[in-house]
């Protein structure tokens, strides 16, 4: 090879290397540093997106329990089912698509629903509704039975439960569709309750083929805190038994609420409102009635016809109206409840005292208006105390007066009438009143002297009053009690909140002597218990705000706040009905039976014990022996030994049945009826109409048919007003039939 | 030099003289082979073993095939290191037969892969014969090159030569194998280059090739290139199909890092990159090893071909001298290109990587080619390690 054309060969071959050295590296090198570097971290984060699937856990809610820790609001476990459409074969998608729809058993869930769910082309879709334990587990075995274990899965999460029902609802509101709270104490608590959400990152293949390794991150949910609650379940659940009755006795329009509270501490017991709702199915319209009225309304406007879109807003209020806490949300005019504040005032700047005297004419004038009082004819010549038992207008006014402007205004500041209590429920209203910053006139004293022309809400009257008889401290109103961990250990003890003493324990001694006046002797007569000691003041008042038409019935809110023992008070019960659709509607007479009948039930309860007179004892009921398949002798003297008369029926030595059966509850010297045939045809007997009838004339007419009365309310001066079993109706002799009395008070 | 090595071959003609040995090989060059083999069978495995168990039932299933191929293809190179080269230039003319006789077979088999004609079935064995063709072509044009070296100047010779170059292009192009022409016309192009052609020719031919390749793509000749070309610029245009593969390497490959997630911790290797043994296995290698990691190998590549040029411009004679430069530039252009690829920096063109790609056929003819450049190493007077 010639000198030269090797050294060509050298100098090609090097330049053959250098291109190739120089655009190798720079080329690779560019390719490499424009994938790792320029463009990386966007690669990497696509990357982790399809490799990783990212499944949220929804922590466990916690539960809220009444003061005795029974459950009002729990969580229970429930599967959602999932699917990941993406990397489903498209082959099984149809027959998948009709086993899920028959699987989920939801209406909704058509297999067209669900197929066309399977037919989209992302990694994680939810189909249907949470399922229970028991479809959870058929979905399970559909899964392993036909290997779609990497498309289809179920997640743990939780659904919300109310054991109660509508128990409370308006005090617990209810859950939305992710669990977050939505009124009430679930929304006011809603931090506390939820928890905080965790999560699984699994690794994940596109094929859904299975991974050698099993990469899974698992962040866990962290359950949410318990509340306990001030509310006593018992209590809760008697009042709103008292309130939803009386809300149908009554034609109520305009709904009800009632408050429960423990005026040593300011802590909510019960507070209800009706007609309510059932937290878990929240948006079911309870006021059905109206809806329709109001469609119908509407419909005759628009000459026969709705939109949907008309229809959905009245239901929506509607159902706005059915959570909504009337309690805490809604202002209204007190009435003569007041009176309670206005006396507070007076006694405790001793512009008043128990010796004062009142003369009523039946009416007052003042500046150049005429108020009349209920009692048109006057009340005459009256001490304090009767100017309570007779809720006297110009009474009330004389005081307020006598008090001042200035001074009126100082105690409704310091009762709290003028702001809001704070209670930890969601949605309280202000209260509306004469001029805060100036001097109210003469005649806006007067008016707002006996509770009218100013608007306060529920739980604001009865912090009040709370103050008034518990010897003068305004405690501020609350509803949680503690918090718990989900395993129970307390985290947080909530203690009542002095606000202020408003009046001195005298003043609130006096105050409490009056109330027990008002329920023994005066026009809260329908609110007393035998044996027990309550106080308590009647309320009604016109809605001055509404204007009626002429010929329209004028619009009232009848109200009783109870309060009992008188002696030493414990609780206090306030109770509102707004807009009663029945004749001489006055709280005395429409609402004092009610809180009547809660104290009855309550005081015993919280372990207040009975103090019965003699003409008491005498009415007490007594508790039936059980005598069937006993002698006839033996039966007969059981039963005359329980104070009761006893009839037989038949020539039998035993006795086969009997009429009330054993342990039921009839009035001292009711009779029992022994039947020593159980063959023989029982007899029976046509019930009485007792409505109108006086307690004697009842138990008369209950003898003459041969039955049992058992007597319910106040019994003095009282007429029937309600029968357990309806008139006319046979039943077996000796039934017990529950007649309730109550005094019609015609005067406020 | 030239006459002097052709008496040498009729010296050693018998066979036990083809196994005498003329002096050690060059260490540097077998330890870089060996290296690349070392590493390329882990990264197989490491690259396989979840498409394996997945479409082979087990994860062992390319990596013990390899395996096999490789030893059987490393005692291959160890005797073809020890047979002299010039051997080869006895039977160019059989293998060249040969093997255009397999080029056009294939184009009339069924099809395979896809709509290509590309793989031979033997029965026992199964493989490209694009891939000998390469082989095929660099030893009959070092043969002739040393041979007819004064005929380097002509320009009938020159195109003549061409022509070869051409048929065997042709031949390929007509399997629609792009990358395999391209690669066979360019290694062509640089042995006629280092073996004296004249520089006119060069840049004619050079003018040639690319146009040929552009008109190919314009006129739609071949017609999958162009939408190849499409989901080249922009692979997110079909991210579930046409585009799929290559967005799955580019997310390996990105996700890998400046460090990569260490050895057989690639995430995109479960089923996302489709074939992770083949083709696109250094994307993978990317993943598992980082930006340092590949540099390290290319440079490994750089190395080979490095060496592999010392030996050749060493070679005692001019067809030594091509065929080295021949096999070792042709591993080299390989590499870079399939790295581009799987880089998405020019398009797919299906072009496997030396040492690292399943394909056992391929690996043993690659160890061969590698016993070729020792041999000749043998008489190259290097300085050995």
């Amino acid at each position: 090879m010639a000198k030269e054309n090797k050294r060509r060969i050298w100098v090609r071959a090097l330049v053959v290397l250098l291109i190739f050295v120089v655009f190798g590296t720079f080329s690779t090198g560019y390719g490499l540093v424009n994938t790792i570097f320029v463009n990386g971290e966007k690669y990497s984060k696509l990357a982790e997106q399809q490799q990783l699937q990212d499944i949220v856990t929804k922590a466990k809610r916690g539960n809220i329990y009444d003061k005795n820790m029974n459950v009002l609001a729990t969580s229970a476990t429930v599967w959602q089912l999932f699917v990941a459409p993406a990397t489903m074969d498209d082959k099984v998608k149809d027959s998948a698509a009709e086993n899920i729809s028959n699987l989920l058993n939801q209406k909704k869930y058509t297999k067209e629903k669900v197929l066309s769910i399977l037919k989209k082309s992302t990694n994680y879709e939810t189909i249907g509704q949470p399922v229970e334990q028991d479809a959870a587990t058929k979905i399970r075995e559909y899964i392993s039975k036909e290997k779609l274990g990497s498309v289809i899965g179920l997640t743990e999460t939780n659904e919300r439960y109310y054991p109660n029902g509508s128990l409370a609802s308006t005090i617990l509101g209810f859950v939305g569709t992710d669990n977050q709270g939505l009124g009430g104490v679930e929304s006011q608590y809603d931090n506390t309750l939820t928890g905080t959400a965790g999560r699984v990152i699994a690794a994940k293949t596109p094929a859904g083929a299975e991974l050698p390794f099993s990469y899974e991150k698992v962040v866990d949910a962290k359950e949410g805190d318990s509340i306990v609650l001030t509310i006593d379940e018992y209590i809760q659940s008697v009042v709103e038994k008292h309130l939803q009755e009386n809300v149908e006795q009554n034609n109520v329009n305009n709904r009800s609420a009632c408050i429960v509270m423990d005026v040593n501490s300011g802590e909510i017991r019960a507070m209800a409102t009706k007609p309510d709702f059932n937290p878990n199915e929240p948006f079911e319209i309870t006021l059905k009635s109206r809806v329709k009225k109001e469609i119908k309304k509407a419909k005759e406007k628009n000459g026969g016809t709705i939109t949907d879109k008309e229809k959905a807003k009245i239901q929506s209020a509607a159902m706005q109206e059915q959570w909504r806490n009337k309690a805490v949300s809604d202002i209204y005019e007190p009435g003569s409840v007041f009176k309670i504040i206005t006396a507070s005032g007076a006694l405790e700047e001793k512009t008043l005292s128990d010796s004062d005297t009142f003369d009523c004419p039946g009416y007052i004038k003042i500046a150049d208006r005429t108020y009349k009082c209920a009692h048109r004819e006057g009340h005459g010549h009256q001490s304090l105390a009767q100017a309570f038992m007779n809720s006297c207008n110009p009474a009330f006014i004389t005081i307020g007066q006598r008090l001042g402007a200035s001074n009126f205004m100082k105690y409704r500041k310091s009762f709290g009438l003028e702001d809001e209590t704070g209670i930890d429920l969601p949605g309280e209203s202000s209260s509306s009143t004469h001029n805060t910053t100036g001097l109210m006139t003469n005649v806006e004293l007067a008016s707002e002297s006996f509770g009218q022309t100013l608007k306060i809400t529920p739980i604001q009257l009865i912090t009040a009053i709370s103050a008034a008889v518990n010897g003068g401290y305004l405690y501020q109103p609350h509803i949680l009690k503690q918090v718990q961990d989900s395993d129970g250990n307390v985290k947080k003890s909530i203690n009542s909140t002095l606000v202020r003493q408003v009046i001195s324990e005298d003043t609130s001694k006096a105050i409490c002597k009056y109330l027990e006046g008002v329920v023994s002797e005066g026009t809260g007569k329908n609110a007393y218990v035998p044996g027990y000691r309550i106080g308590g003041k009647t309320g009604t008042a016109e809605k001055t705000d509404i204007g009626t038409k002429d010929g329209e019935a004028k619009k009232y809110i009848c109200s009783f706040c109870g309060i009992a023992p008188a002696d030493n008070p414990q609780i206090a019960i306030l109770m509102l009905i707004d807009e009663p659709g029945v004749d001489s509607p006055y709280g005395g007479t429409l609402v004092a039976p009610s809180v009547g009948k809660m104290f009855e039930e309550i005081l015993p309860y919280l372990g207040v014990s009975a103090n019965y007179t003699d003409s008491e004892a005498k009415e007490l009921a007594v508790s039936t022996p059980s005598v069937v398949n006993k002698t006839v002798e033996f039966a007969k003297k059981e039963i005359e030994k329980s104070g009761l008369i006893c009839t037989v029926i038949g020539d039998g030595k035993k006795v086969a049945a009997q009429s009330p059966n054993g342990s039921s509850v009839i009035p001292s010297g009711g009779k029992v009826v022994l039947y020593t045939d159980s063959k023989a045809k029982k007899k029976k007997v046509k019930v009485p109409d007792f409505k109108g009838l006086t307690v004697s004339e009842a138990n008369e007419r209950a003898v003459e048919a041969g039955l049992n009365m058992y007597i319910n309310g106040n019994t003095s001066d009282s007429t029937a007003y309600a029968q357990s079993v309806e008139a006319d109706k046979k039943v077996d002799a000796g039934t017990v039939v529950t007649v309730s009395f109550r005094e019609i008070v015609t005067v406020e | 030099m030239a006459e002097k090595s052709g008496k040498k071959v009729k010296n050693k003609t018998s066979f036990r003289s083809l196994f005498k040995k003329s002096g050690k090989f060059d260490l540097t060059f077998f330890f870089l082979v060996t290296g690349l083999t070392v590493i390329g069978l882990i990264m197989l495995f490491s690259a396989s073993a979840p498409y394996a168990a997945s479409h082979r039932g087990s994860s062992y299933y390319f990596i013990l095939r390899q395996l096999g191929f490789a030893i059987f293809g490393f005692v291959l190179m160890m005797i073809v290191s020890r047979i002299d080269y010039h051997i080869w230039q006895k039977f160019v003319w059989v293998i060249v037969f040969i093997t255009i006789i397999m080029l056009v077979v294939v184009l009339f088999t069924k099809a395979q892969k896809g709509q290509f004609h590309r793989w031979l079935n033997l029965g026992f064995v199964q493989f490209q014969p694009s891939e000998i063709g390469k082989f095929a072509l660099i030893l009959l044009l070092s043969f002739l090159i040393s041979k007819n070296q004064k005929r380097m100047t002509d320009i009938k010779y020159e195109l003549f030569l061409f022509t070869i170059i051409g048929v065997f292009c042709g031949l390929v192009l007509a399997e629609n194998h792009l990358s395999a022409t391209i690669l066979i016309f360019t290694i062509g192009f640089v042995l006629m280059f280092v073996g004296g052609m004249s520089l006119k020719l060069v840049g004619g031919m050079a003018a040639l090739g690319v146009s040929g390749v552009i008109v190919a793509i314009v006129t739609g000749l071949i017609s999958y290139a162009s939408d190849r070309i499409k989901y080249w610029q922009n692979p997110w245009l079909d991210t579930k199909n046409k585009g799929f593969q290559t967005i799955q390497s580019l997310l390996a490959i990105g996700s890998g890092g400046l460090m990569g997630r260490g050895i057989g911790q690639s995430n995109q290797k479960y089923l996302w990159l489709p074939e992770p043994q083949n083709d696109f296995i250094f994307a993978v290698v990317c993943e598992e090893l980082g930006f340092i990691g590949a540099a390290l190998i290319i440079v490994g590549f750089g190395l080979l071909v490095w060496r592999g040029f010392v030996i050749a411009l060493k070679a005692p004679d001019k067809f030594g001298m091509l065929l080295s430069i021949g096999l070792v530039f042709q591993i080299g252009l390989q590499a870079v290109l399939n790295i581009l690829v799987v880089t998405n920096t020019i398009p797919n063109t299906g072009i496997s990587l030396p040492f690292f790609s399943y394909g056992g056929t391929s690996l043993v003819m690659l160890l061969v080619q590698m016993g070729i450049v020792l041999n000749i190493s043998r008489s190259s007077k290097i300085e050995k390690v």
